[in-house]
């Protein structure tokens, strides 16, 4: 009988490892450490344990890399002809991975997929008519303030740049800066440039046509410039400081309190509250550039999409559609990031009151949100803007002027790539 | 007749090899790469000296040349001096100096990243602490990395806070060596501790002191990590160096042969820095 248990047991022992390799091991980037403790961290780690159970044939291998290595590993991992199977990247860099050739298309794979259910169009993640992405999860530009200053000052929360310039510079002070932006080229100037696109969206313009060629020197760029000059010079509603703020520092500002009004990704709502600010921040739509008109908002956010030299293609694309399937969308959603599905909103959850927000949200990019157009040299455009903003505030350049330079700089940098 | 030995050559071979793969392949793939137009990662077509010609043109390129002469000399000034200054102190029988010597060092052991971001939170115009004590003390609103005329001072700054404890403990060492009857015989001679220093120690490390300012001078000079955290090379440009600019280009605006032009022109000042160093250490009375 031991005889028999032992052989028993080492047949297990030897034949679990087989078993166990027969699985498909697909490879998968993500910034996120599952189970780090974080609510992202938490829901990926869901994600992942839910998907082994509904595949029990396929195994994800979770490798962290951190966002600003994503697109050169990427891109030069498909150079290698070697790359994972799926990768979290940004909406901004899609365009550039479809021209590096890091990722391929998934038309194939998503001959059955559901192409209606979903808050923005199929088509937004398309580029030439061929599917690259699947889009994971939204954010937008969203006006974030704090109800506790604002009440104190007597202001009302604005709902035009105009009145963003009154309210701001009522409040501003060397203590609390009355409106935040950020205008470094720190952190890749994502500040300025997620602040430009929407501005000029707002102002009834566009950044780019279809060749990557900027095309705001027009009248909705100098109404975007003059804003930022009027806001750091005739309301006095933003201090010199925003020369050098960026993303974080207005996250920062938020929840300290020295920060009243800033414009911020609506993904980063729940992340203020839960760091300081507590009740006291609140949102509200975009201001807009007319009095009772709403303003366009670019979405962005976080896409699935499968490497250029995927290994287990099919097994990849089911994990993407698992990953931005409804159900898996509602946990997505408790995370605190805006889901992607228009389905995923009838789900219990969503309907509670403490989720009204995220509702709200997607009520107001269904009405107002679009895709925006991001060049292969959306990064030099970045640090270009950056530093052109810079010096309307830093050496009192005219408006026009710094728009004009902007706009002639980066598309010379374009003509010299050629 | 006696022949010339193979074997000594042969045990050199694996790590001629090594270094090669690791140090020349590279320097002589990116001077390859300087040479063509490229896409992405791959060559499109051989343009010859256009990459280097562009870079003559670009009023960004020179600013960005001088601001990284301006912030290694700066830097290395500031931070030699410093180490110097604390090697000679600790170098002394003072009390808790094991203690001293631990708590100087601690900077060192903090990783550009993280500097940068402890002083960006230090300066920080709204929440940093620095803004409080200037508010008690009734300055109002100073900032600092948002002013394009101080920005680059503050990284040095920064930069020399960093680095003081490399040249501190080189020079603590060095210092070991100095033969103390040479001391004594300058005492003797009437010389003060000012003289002593100049015409003893200093004599005595100068191969030491050059050393350590040629790896101070490469370090500083290829430095990206503190910079991009700290400012990305703002406000208006005013801390873009070339290698910060060597890194944007190259990893992230994928402008592969154009960051490689600059990268060759970074390793002939390098060189040209070192050799430098090394012709100043020859012409020097030596010991």
């Amino acid at each position: 009988m031991r005889k028999l248990m032992s052989v028993a047991v080492l047949t297990a022992v030897l034949l679990i490892p087989l078993v166990a390799s027969a699985a498909t091991e697909i490879v998968y980037w993500d910034f996120i450490k599952p189970g780090d403790g974080t609510p992202r961290g938490n829901a990926l780690a869901k994600h992942v344990e839910r998907f082994h159970a509904k595949y029990p044939d396929i195994r994800v291998k979770v490798e962290v890399v951190p966002p600003s290595s994503i697109e050169p590993n990427l891109i030069q991992g498909a150079a290698a002809g070697s790359t994972p199977d799926v990768v979290r990247v940004y909406n901004y860099f899609l365009p550039m991975h479809v021209s590096a050739g890091s990722v391929q298309p998934v038309d194939k794979y998503a001959e059955k997929a559901d192409k209606g259910d979903w808050l923005l169009p199929w088509s937004s993640t398309a580029f030439d008519g061929k599917k690259y992405a699947l889009p994971y999860e939204y954010r937008f530009f969203a006006l974030l303030y704090r109800k506790d200053i604002l009440d104190k000052a007597g202001v009302q929360v604005p709902t035009t740049w105009d009145e963003v310039c009154q309210a701001a510079g009522k409040i501003n002070s060397p203590q609390v800066m009355g409106y935040a932006f950020g205008l470094s080229q720190a952190n890749s100037a994502y500040a300025a440039l997620e602040w430009t696109e929407n501005m000029i969206a707002a102002a009834g313009g566009q950044l780019f046509d279809e060749r990557g060629r900027a095309v705001f020197n027009n009248a909705a760029g100098r109404r975007f410039f003059q804003t930022i000059a009027d806001l750091i010079g005739k309301c006095k509603a933003s201090g010199q400081a925003v020369v050098e703020f960026t993303y974080n520092h207005m996250d920062e500002g938020l929840k300290a309190g020295t920060i009243a009004m800033a414009s911020l990704g609506t993904h980063r709502y729940l992340a203020i509250r839960a760091g300081g600010a507590g009740e006291n921040l609140r949102w509200a739509p975009p201001p807009s550039f007319e009095k009772g008109k709403a303003a366009p908002v670019h979405v962005n956010g976080w896409t699935l999409v499968m490497g250029r030299h995927a290994k287990h293609p099919e097994a990849a694309w089911k994990f993407m559609e698992f990953m931005t399937s409804p159900e898996t969308q509602v946990v997505v959603a408790q995370a605190g990031e805006m889901p992607t599905r228009k389905s995923t909103y009838q789900d219990a959850w969503l309907k509670k009151p403490e989720s009204r927000f995220m509702v709200e949200w997607s009520e107001y990019i269904a009405k107002n949100g679009r895709s925006g157009r991001y060049p292969v040299g959306w990064f030099d455009f970045g640090q270009i803007l950056a530093e052109g903003a810079q010096s309307i505030g830093l050496r009192n350049t005219a408006p026009d002027k710094a728009l004009a330079e902007v706009v002639e700089r980066y598309n010379k940098s374009i003509d010299g790539k050629k | 007749m006696t022949s010339k030995p193979v074997i000594p050559y042969l045990f050199l071979l694996p790590s001629l090899a090594l270094v090669g793969a690791i140090a020349f392949y590279p320097i002589y793939y990116a001077i390859e790469i300087s040479l063509y137009e490229t896409r992405f990662l791959q060559k499109v077509a051989f343009v010859g000296l256009d990459q280097y010609a562009r870079l003559l043109a670009d009023a960004g390129f020179l600013r960005a040349l001088f601001t990284s002469l301006r912030y290694a000399l700066a830097s290395l000034a500031l931070t030699i001096p410093i180490g110097m200054m604390f090697a000679l102190l600790l170098n002394r029988p003072i009390r808790f100096r094991a203690f001293f010597r631990t708590i100087l060092v601690i900077p060192w052991t903090l990783s550009q990243a993280v500097t940068a971001m402890l002083w960006v939170w230090v300066l920080n115009p709204s929440y940093g602490p620095l803004k409080y004590l200037l508010d008690q003390a009734g300055f109002g609103q100073v900032v600092f990395l948002s002013n394009p005329d101080w920005a680059l001072k503050i990284v040095v700054l920064v930069n020399t806070w960093m680095t003081y404890p490399l040249p501190t403990i080189l020079f603590l060492a060095a210092l070991q060596t100095v033969p103390k009857e040479l001391y004594e015989s300058a005492r003797i001679d009437g010389s003060n501790a000012w003289s002593s220093f100049w015409r003893v120690t200093l004599p005595f490390m100068q191969n030491t002191v050059v050393a350590t300012a040629i790896m101070l001078t490469l370090q500083f000079f290829n430095m990206v990590t503190l910079i991009y955290v700290m400012t990305g090379g703002g406000p208006l440009g005013s801390t873009q160096t070339l290698s910060l600019r060597v890194f944007l280009d190259g990893f992230y605006n994928f402008r592969l042969a154009g960051a490689a032009a600059v990268g060759m022109v970074i390793f002939l000042l390098n060189i040209i820095f070192s050799l430098s160093y090394i012709r100043v250490l020859r012409r020097s009375e030596l010991y």
